[in-house]
């Protein structure tokens, strides 16, 4: 998987490249526009990381240019201005998903990883299945182990986003824009709690756990032999 | 056009003290015109009646009485209606000639003039009383000669030429006022045209302009425009530097905090399983300060500007029941009972995402104060044109006098400093959004308890 990070600042250009370099990742770089644009042309990467205020080109464009060309690459817009005015533009340029400064790694890694999914999901899916848990999407049903689970309908939406990205660290945010679909910061940890409650019907009266908290990062619904990094 | 507004036009007003003030120079022009004219009148009079006695005194001198007889009875015989009356009277004052009865009594006999009237029935018939004035003049033999003559003429002309100037003032002052509720009227609908269009530009967008006439005079209200354009722009280009500068800020030292977050992060844990209390307690702080960072930055952009690309058709009654089903587990966590009254629906033009945050604000703010167990509502009533959305608690409420501080960045009640976390900028945040939205927020008293009124205007001003 090769990604192209395009960043001026070097520290935070060496930090993101460091940490998907760890995460098993190829990493390009470039530190200003007109390069970053011509890389991202010139050859073939599986997702960019484009910051939004950069010397010579700036982010916007160089997605606009490239989607422009029909290349439609994968971009993750990082940026200092977190306004709604500001994300808006740069999902109508042609931006795939939108990160504001400061962000933890763990937060910037599982978009990516969000991202790269996203590009191969099929459509069309009406079951999803993690170890013994299944969920029907058309009857709403959900059940572990044969066990009919009780479910209310945000629980669901937040089970079923956990299940399509199973094996895969969700963030507090990615749950709040996309089960709850508004953007804004929420202060306290309640999305902790709906979590808590979401887990006291999934794993209660199960010895194992599906649903764990990963340190730092999010959350993460997965087989529970599998080990995952903390 | 509600006539009101040109009662109440100013330029309305400005002509009708106009119009007084021009009122009262007609009518003294008017009347020394009149005093003048009468004057005339009067003094030409004089010279007649004087030139008649003198001339009838250069026949006495020349002719005696007999003479000026004659001449008195030729003059009576050419003019059918008389001006001029005469009397010759000897020296017992009985009369010799003329077309007077009887000598006035009021008439001294010295050559002096005097004004009597006179019943005209001996010289016209008629009963009418005249005026008359006359000179009279004493002969060398005793006799007495009386010219006069009547003015019923002038004054009846004088009377006509009164009537005419006061109608003419009354004229000049009725179309004075319709005038000026013409010119008001004309002057109101290009005011008010320019009105609307600041009061549209302000509560929307910015990079409108007032409408300049196409062609016309390069007159003061063309000018007017222009500069308020000018103004506009100015206004529009501080705002844009603002933007810029917050932009830049926000750039250049959220990077640097960044930069400082990730650092403590990537030394927080040190790799064989074991946590640096006092980095993560650091990274905590600075988490802290970054929100509280952010939470500024967002009330400046919010409030900077005309941020209205996140305004669409939306229902408040969904971003409602969302907040309220968001934050539902928090309160059953501390056994509180929130009850929500909602009607079926409530659609508008809102910004949903920033309205979810201010509810969510509220909401937050209501169970971190109500006590374990309390109760709180969340209410809308939705106007035809206004919803008003209440979010109440029974907690310890805030005191009256702080009601308005708390809105101020960084103001925490000082009980509550405390006792909860928090960086002051929640109520903020909510009235900047609310403000956009071109609604309000006020806080009641529950009795007990906090009652924080909403009320938004369910069309926002277009965008």
């Amino acid at each position: 998987m090769r990604i192209l990070v395009i960043e001026d600042d070097a520290s935070v250009l060496d930090y993101i490249s460091r940490g998907l370099r760890e995460s098993g990742f190829t990493v390009d770089q470039a530190a200003e526009g007109k390069e970053g644009l011509f890389r991202a042309s010139a050859e073939k990467y599986d997702a960019l990381v484009v910051d939004r205020m950069l010397p010579g080109v700036d982010g916007l464009t160089i997605i606009r240019t490239l989607r422009g060309a029909d290349n439609n690459t994968p971009a993750l817009i990082l940026s200092a201005l977190g306004e709604v005015d500001d994300r808006v533009k740069g999902l109508k340029a042609g931006g795939d998903d939108y990160l504001v400064k400061p962000f933890a790694f763990a937060e910037l890694l599982a978009r990516i990883e969000a991202l790269l999914r996203r590009k191969d999901s099929s459509s069309t899916v009406t079951r999803l299945r993690v170890a013994d848990l299944e969920m029907d999407l058309l009857s709403h049903k959900v059940t572990r182990a044969g066990k009919s689970l009780n479910l209310q309908p945000r629980e669901f939406r937040l089970l079923e986003y956990l299940m399509k990205h199973a094996g895969q660290v969700v963030t507090r945010t990615m749950l709040l824009e996309n089960v709850w679909d508004y953007h804004f910061d929420p202060q306290t940890n309640v999305i902790d709690v709906h979590i808590s409650r979401l887990r006291q019907k999934l794993d209660k009266e199960f010895d194992k756990p599906l649903l764990k908290t990963v340190r730092g990062a999010g959350y993460m619904l997965d087989e529970p032999e599998q080990d995952f990094p903390g | 056009m509600n006539p009101n507004r040109i009662f109440r036009a100013s330029l309305f007003r400005y002509t009708l003290n106009y119009l007084v003030g021009v009122s009262v120079a007609v009518f003294v022009v008017l009347a020394i015109g009149y005093a003048s004219l009468t004057f005339s009148y009067f003094r030409d009079m004089n010279a007649l009646i004087g030139a008649e006695t003198r001339e009838l005194e250069a026949r006495f001198a020349t002719e005696g009485a007999r003479g000026v007889s004659l001449v008195i009875a030729d003059r009576i015989q050419a003019s059918g209606f008389p001006r001029l009356f005469y009397l010759l009277v000897d020296a017992e004052g009985l009369k010799v000639a003329g077309n007077l009865s009887r000598w006035p009594e009021r008439l001294g006999q010295g050559e002096e003039w005097l004004g009597f009237d006179r019943t005209l029935a001996e010289i016209s018939g008629g009963e009418q009383e005249f005026d008359f004035v006359g000179a009279s003049t004493r002969f060398a033999d005793g006799s007495r000669l009386l010219v006069a003559r009547h003015y019923k003429d002038i004054s009846e002309f004088l009377r006509i030429t009164l009537t005419v100037l006061v109608q003419g003032m009354l004229a000049t002052i009725v179309l004075g006022a319709v005038w000026a509720a013409i010119l008001a009227l004309i002057l109101e609908r290009r005011i008010g045209a320019i009105n609307d269009s600041i009061a549209g530009i302000l509560s929307g967008d910015l990079s409108q302009r007032i409408p300049v006439a196409r062609g016309g005079d390069d007159d003061d209200f063309k000018r007017l425009i222009v500069n308020l354009n000018h103004m506009l722009d100015r206004i529009a280009q501080l705002m844009e530097d603002l933007k810029q500068l917050s932009d830049n800020i926000a750039h250049d030292l959220r990077t640097p905090l960044t930069r400082l977050r990730n650092r403590l992060a990537s030394i927080e844990f040190d790799g064989q399983g074991g946590r640096n209390e006092a980095v993560a307690a650091l990274l905590q702080e600075s988490d802290e300060l970054l929100a509280t960072f952010n939470a500024l930055l967002r009330i400046a952009q919010i409030e900077s500007g005309n941020r209205r690309s996140g305004f669409a058709a939306t229902d408040l009654v969904t971003i409602l029941r969302d907040v309220c089903e968001f934050y539902e587990p928090l309160a059953a966590d501390k056994d509180q009972q929130v009850s929500v009254v909602l009607p079926p629906s409530c659609p508008g033009v809102f910004d949903r995402d920033l309205l979810f945050q201010a509810f969510a604000n509220l909401l937050d703010n209501a169970i971190k104060y109500a006590p374990a167990g309390g109760h709180i509502e969340v209410r809308l009533d939705a106007g035809t044109d206004v919803a008003t959305i209440s979010v109440a608690d029974n907690g310890p409420g805030v005191p009256a006098a702080e009601r308005d501080k708390v809105f101020q960045r960084f103001y925490r009640v000082e009980a509550s400093r405390s006792g909860h976390p928090g960086n002051g900028l929640g109520l903020s945040l909510v009235q900047a959004v609310i403000n956009l939205h071109g609604g309000g927020v006020q806080l009641r008293d529950n009795a007990p308890g906090l009652r924080v009124s909403v009320w938004l205007p369910r069309a926002a001003a277009p965008a």
